[in-house]
């Protein structure tokens, strides 16, 4: 009865699994913190080896630090970190920002040809508030752009690693000295207990503190195991 | 040699000194403002409603260009994308015709003089797209046009334009690259839209290199059935600047954004004193031998 149940759990998410990759989306895994904050900021690597991602439409990964507010005017935020799309061979680092963002309006911005981030190694990557609502992003400990009219008050922050287009797609990115910048007194403080884990399936984090963690793609092992055991 | 004539030799070449500062200021200065009025004239060339060009600061030197949008309200119009990358080209690749800028403020005023859009973007000389160095295609527009549209994936998308131009910005050799296509609806464009983006995005990137194109500039229209325009991209492919405007609804897993989790608020709890962590550098501050290998925030190559 049991082999038979396990079975059954088996073909569901394999034919879940099926389903959900012909259906194009994204994917999260990572650190929240919605308690409002200054800025953010951690050290994010890239892995050791190449990762080998589906060719299919936009298929990629990106790994970033985030600002993140949503209002009756839309959505906002300002991001820093690296992402590979699938005919890539070395990531880029990037800074993107968006205000207004949703229904018909708002304006999408992207800049990625500063500098790459080869394989193996970790770079400092930094979204945080400058003066009154001028907000800036940095890589590598340098400030590479500004947005004037940003954000008006602390907002949350997020660092985490996206996959697009196919949940085939590897993963393996550690983030460490993952910090928020306290409004109260404008100092970087490590992720506290106020965080919350992002873990969608079949992506999950592996948490060696609240500040420092690794974001991966579950083994068909760690996926089935469990199912089949019980 | 008295004293006093040491003294007097000394004042000389203390004014001659001074002269010299005072000249090569002036120069510096001249050539400064000349450069504005120069960029200012170069973007008005090629159609982009240029409100001014200002030197916000000279050392290190530092430019604001304003536009003028033809928008109402606090949100740009679909036209500003492509001003606006213009005038960020104009301004990335200073350096390869005259002076590099240390960083460069883009405005946007609407109708109502209001301003709009504000950014400031840092360049440094070690950065990938200040290294570019001018070159030209070994293949013609024509020739171009065949490549592209042999990779394109358009699906049940229709292909109403795809034309290569020249680009009109001084000290440029390469390519523009202008696109429109269109679906019946949201929903028709969305079932082909991620297989056309994904194989566009993929010339774009390496094209260049494997065919020997040299397309520096890409416009992207993407329209329904009734006209409505559902996407305008624009990319600059050397200095990898990429400004778009979508309708909602339309697929966007292309980019990276965060999800708003809209889950549980965990339980606030206290903070223990923490040690400050060193804020990133300015322009002014940064040095010529930057790393990016080590956990930062280490300066950059």
């Amino acid at each position: 009865m049991k082999a038979i149940r396990g079975l059954f759990c088996l073909v569901t998410i394999v034919l879940a699994l099926a389903w959900t990759n012909s259906a194009l989306a994204s994917w999260w895994a990572g650190a929240e913190r919605p308690v409002s904050a200054n800025g953010v900021t951690a050290l994010i690597s890239t892995p050791q080896n190449p990762l080998d991602l589906i060719d299919i439409a936009s298929s990629g990964v990106s790994n970033w630090v985030s600002t993140y507010d949503s209002d009756a005017n839309g959505i906002d935020w300002m991001q820093a970190g690296w992402r590979l799309y699938w005919w890539e061979s070395i990531p880029k680092q990037y800074v993107e920002w968006c205000i207004d963002c949703s229904g018909n309006q708002g304006t999408y911005e992207i800049r990625d040809q500063f500098a790459t981030q080869s394989w193996g190694t970790t770079v400092d990557y930094w979204v945080d508030r400058d003066v009154n609502s001028r907000w800036c992003a940095s890589t590598a400990g340098i400030v590479r752009f500004c947005v004037d009219n940003l954000h008006s008050t602390p907002v949350e922050v997020y660092a985490k690693s996206e996959v697009h287009d196919s949940l085939m797609n590897p993963l393996d990115t550690t983030f460490d000295q993952v910090r928020y910048k306290d409004p109260a007194d404008g100092v970087f403080k490590l992720f506290d207990n106020q965080v919350i884990w992002i873990e969608d399936f079949p992506y999950d984090v592996e948490i060696f503190s609240n500040s420092h963690y690794r974001t991966f793609r579950m083994t068909t092992n760690e996926m089935y195991l469990p199912l089949i055991v019980r | 040699m008295t004293r006093i004539g040491i003294s007097k030799i000394l004042f000389l070449l203390g004014i001659m000194v001074a002269l010299s500062f005072a000249f090569i200021v002036t120069i510096e200065v001249n050539a400064q403002n000349q450069f504005s009025t120069d960029i200012a004239d170069r973007l008005k060339q090629q159609g982009v409603p240029v409100k001014q060009v200002a030197t916000i600061n000279r050392l290190p030197y530092e430019i604001e260009i304003a536009l003028q949008s033809s928008s109402n309200d606090s949100h740009l119009s679909v036209e500003d994308n492509w001003f606006m990358q213009l005038a960020r080209r104009e301004a990335t690749f200073a350096y390869r015709i005259s002076t590099r800028l240390k960083s460069f403020k883009l405005t946007v005023y609407n109708a109502n003089n209001e301003l709009i859009y504000s950014t400031q973007t840092y360049l440094y000389p070690q950065d990938l797209d200040q290294q570019i160095e001018v070159k030209s295609p070994t293949v013609d527009a024509q020739k171009a046009k065949e490549i592209v549209v042999s990779q394109l994936q358009l699906g049940g998308l229709a292909l109403d334009k795809l034309v290569v131009n020249s680009d009109g910005a001084v000290g440029s050799g390469g390519q523009v690259l202008v696109i429109h296509v269109s679906g019946e609806n949201l929903e028709a464009v969305n079932g082909s839209l991620p297989n056309f983006l994904g194989s566009l995005f993929r010339i774009l990137d390496i094209g260049n290199a494997e065919y020997g194109t040299y397309i520096v500039l890409c416009h992207l229209r993407v329209s329904d059935g009734k006209g409505e325009v559902l996407l305008d991209y624009v990319k600059d492919v050397e200095s990898g600047s990429t400004q778009w405007t979508s309708v909602q609804g339309l697929y966007n897993d292309w980019f990276p954004k965060p999800s708003g989790s809209n889950r549980a608020t965990p339980a606030s709890t206290p903070l223990a004193p923490q040690d400050a962590y060193p804020a990133p550098l300015t322009s002014d501050e940064t040095t010529g031998d930057m790393s990016s290998q080590n956990a930062a925030p280490n300066p950059y190559p």
